[in-house]
């Protein structure tokens, strides 16, 4: 049975994660949603759903979870935040985690969720993605001169180098990956190894160090001396004579002993009386045999 | 088919198919070398009982991983859709490591680390062997990926070992994998010369001040402090801290003791068998016997030693500033290497060589702990530079 304050105390815990739920979501999406490229003049690109080859906008999210950009503002007039609302609750809007999304900037709603009010031009020079607020711009970019089925984009996904690009990318990743690992770069400039030990060491000693000096002081600060110090301050001289030091394991264990032994002890000296307890044996039906077989008539056999 | 002699010809047939589909038939002579690995561990865990618990499940997987079969029938363990693919799944994919974090972290006593933290800095020291052996790895011509992952076998911790393989060289995995837990079975052998070795009579007669009482605030603080405080500089090695310092608290809280009892028991104990089993019978003699596997052996033995050597000299090392009162025996500084609890019962059984009434295990216990937070924050930075 739910107690009175345990009832009071759910419905403040599940208020509380669903208020920081949305927080949280929030926070995630509007940082790591990034317009990521854009082709205005598509002559011979991918194709919208009435086959035609219209403008088109990327955009990336660098988050490790989904995001949803429904409900989120797409805009080319930095006067008018509000001039395209990403339809909510579609699954389309939803992009996966380090993944993409293509809006058409053509200015043709009926084909669906994905396109735009208004469409982009070598006249437009401005184009923002927008929080639901309508008033915080998550990322936005000044449009530069395009040209025929080049598009601008970020080198790497989610950086803030922009480049023209002949080999246009739409969903897929900008870089082309040519470039070393990670492994491969640090072997590059670290041959024998001998950076990576003392970088490691170094930082396994300062983790370590850490919890040290942590726990040197919580230590100090639990120790019974504190507690002695407080009340010699309060004047409490007598309560604080009582107070002796930490117990060791080692005096712990050595008591801990005594009393075993002890214990142990106390049946060791017996009176060395014999007593013999004259044992019956009751008749019971319970325990008779008579009645625990069954009993077959003989004459069948 | 046609069976053109009738029923004697299509029974002969099928025979001989049988036959081919046969152990027999399909036996190599590095079958037959690695199932008496296989023995040999299961033996050297019955009868020495070196770390029977994982020992006998990796030895006898190794027999399961190499009874040779006919290719095609989704039996082996790298043959997609098979039962042993699936469990094997865990391994590659780095998901049983942290579930046995998770138990070790429910079933340690960080008692002896709180109360007297500057042991934690043997536990760093002697995460030297997995940056020796990964220098020498390189040397040898290992790729970084590679070398790091044969490095943390110096950490002296299987599930560590095996998550960090799994992300950087899964390739190495059966040869790692085996290799680690090998050694850790091997550190009553390994450790106690190299101990010897460095230290003097008089260093291994000094006796500890014993250990405080440690408060019941303490210890739950140290799980919530330990997470905040490695993973914010090392996040990476989140998977393995985190389980680690959420068993503790799990055990330490003790308002959960149901589900300590399940992490350090049932779960631990399932995992464990899921994880000895498929490292053992990932070692297929035709991917396990090359050179560079008998490499990898010999860079984990060297590892070994490099990680005692550290440990132990920073012991000394660390003496040189200690009062008369609070010096360290250096004894316990083999157990800065993981392998919990074996090299603390090393320290203990040495200690015990030269002074019947000086016992180190709790001592010991201290940087033992350490070195597994130690390897794991290692592994992490690892991971992070070279992923």
């Amino acid at each position: 049975m739910i107690k009175h304050n345990q009832k009071i105390l759910i419905p403040l815990i599940v208020s509380f994660l669903l208020v920081f739920k949305s927080f949280y979501g929030l926070s995630q999406s509007h940082t790591n949603l990034k317009i990521n490229e854009i082709l205005i003049l598509n002559e011979n690109g991918i194709t919208n759903e009435k086959a035609q080859h219209a403008p088109w906008i990327e955009i990336f999210n660098s988050a490790y979870n989904s995001v949803n950009i429904g409900g989120f503002y797409i805009t080319d007039d930095p006067n008018n935040l509000k001039k395209y609302l990403i339809p909510k609750n579609s699954q389309k809007t939803i992009i996966p985690k380090r993944g993409y999304i293509i809006l058409w900037a053509d200015g043709d709603l009926s084909q669906g969720v994905l396109h735009t009010s208004f469409k982009l031009d070598t006249s437009s020079h401005f184009l923002a993605l927008v929080e639901p607020n309508g008033r915080k711009i998550i990322d936005s970019l000044t449009l530069p001169k395009f040209q025929p089925d080049i598009s601008y984009s970020r080198k790497n996904d989610g950086e803030n180098i922009w480049e023209y690009k002949v080999n246009v990318s739409p969903g897929m990743a900008n870089s082309t990956s040519n470039e070393p690992s990670a492994a491969q770069t640090f072997i590059q400039y670290d041959p024998t190894g001998i950076g990576m030990a003392i970088i490691a060491i170094t930082v396994v000693f300062i983790v370590l160090i850490l919890l040290y000096i942590v726990f040197n002081n919580i230590s100090k600060l639990y120790s019974l001396d504190m507690k002695k110090k407080k009340l010699i301050k309060k004047g409490k001289i007598e309560e604080a004579s009582v107070i002796k030091g930490d117990t060791t394991g080692e005096v712990s264990a050595a008591i801990a002993m005594a009393l075993h032994l002890y214990s142990e002890q106390l049946h060791d000296e017996e009176n060395a009386v014999l007593t013999i307890k004259r044992v019956s044996k009751n008749y019971s039906p319970w325990n008779s045999k008579i009645y625990g077989i069954r009993q077959f008539d003989r004459k069948i056999w | 088919m046609e069976f053109s002699g009738g029923f004697f010809d299509f029974l002969t047939h099928h025979l001989k198919q049988f036959i081919e589909y046969t152990a027999f038939s399909n036996m190599t002579i590095g079958h037959i070398i690695m199932i008496i690995v296989g023995l040999v561990f299961i033996t050297l865990a019955i009868t020495k009982e070196y770390e029977p618990l994982l020992l006998v499940p990796i030895g006898f997987g190794m027999i399961i991983g190499n009874i040779p079969f006919y290719p095609g029938l989704q039996i082996g363990i790298y043959e997609q859709g098979s039962v042993l693919n699936y469990l094997y799944f865990g391994v590659i994919n780095g998901v049983y490591p942290p579930l046995i974090f998770l138990g070790i972290g429910a079933m340690t006593d960080f008692s002896a680390l709180i109360s007297n933290p500057k042991l934690m800095l043997i536990g760093a020291a002697a995460q030297l062997g997995i940056f020796g052996a990964y220098m020498l790895a390189l040397l040898l011509g290992f790729s970084p990926e590679q070398a790091g992952a044969i490095g943390i076998i110096g950490g002296a911790d299987g599930p560590t070992a095996i998550f960090l393989t799994s992300k950087l060289a899964p390739e190495l995995m059966g040869a790692i994998a085996v290799s680690a837990y090998s050694y850790m079975a091997l550190v009553p052998v390994i450790q106690p010369p190299i101990m010897k070795l460095l230290t003097t009579k008089k260093e291994r007669l000094i006796r500890m001040k014993p250990p405080r009482a440690v408060s019941k605030t303490e210890k739950i603080l140290f799980p919530i402090l330990g997470i905040l405080l490695t993973c914010f500089i090392v996040p990476s090695g989140l998977p393995l801290l985190g389980m680690l310092f959420f068993g503790n608290l799990l055990k330490e809280s003790t308002v959960t003791n149901r589900l300590a009892e399940t992490a350090r028991g049932p779960l631990i104990d399932i995992v464990t068998i899921l994880i000895g089993l498929t490292v053992g019978a990932s070692t297929q003699a035709n991917t396990f016997l090359t050179t560079r596997s008998l490499s990898i052996f010999a860079l984990g033995a060297i590892s070994f030693v490099i990680a005692t050597f550290g440990g132990v000299m920073f012991c000394k090392f660390i003496n040189l500033f200690l009062s008369k009162d609070n010096k360290i025996n250096p004894l316990i500084g083999n157990a800065g290497v993981s392998a919990v609890p074996d090299s603390a019962r090393v320290s203990q059984m040495i200690g015990l060589q030269y002074d019947k009434t000086n016992h180190l295990l709790m001592h010991a216990m201290g940087p033992n702990v350490a070195g597994v937070i130690g390897s794991a924050v290692a592994a992490g930075i690892l991971l992070s530079f070279l992923y």
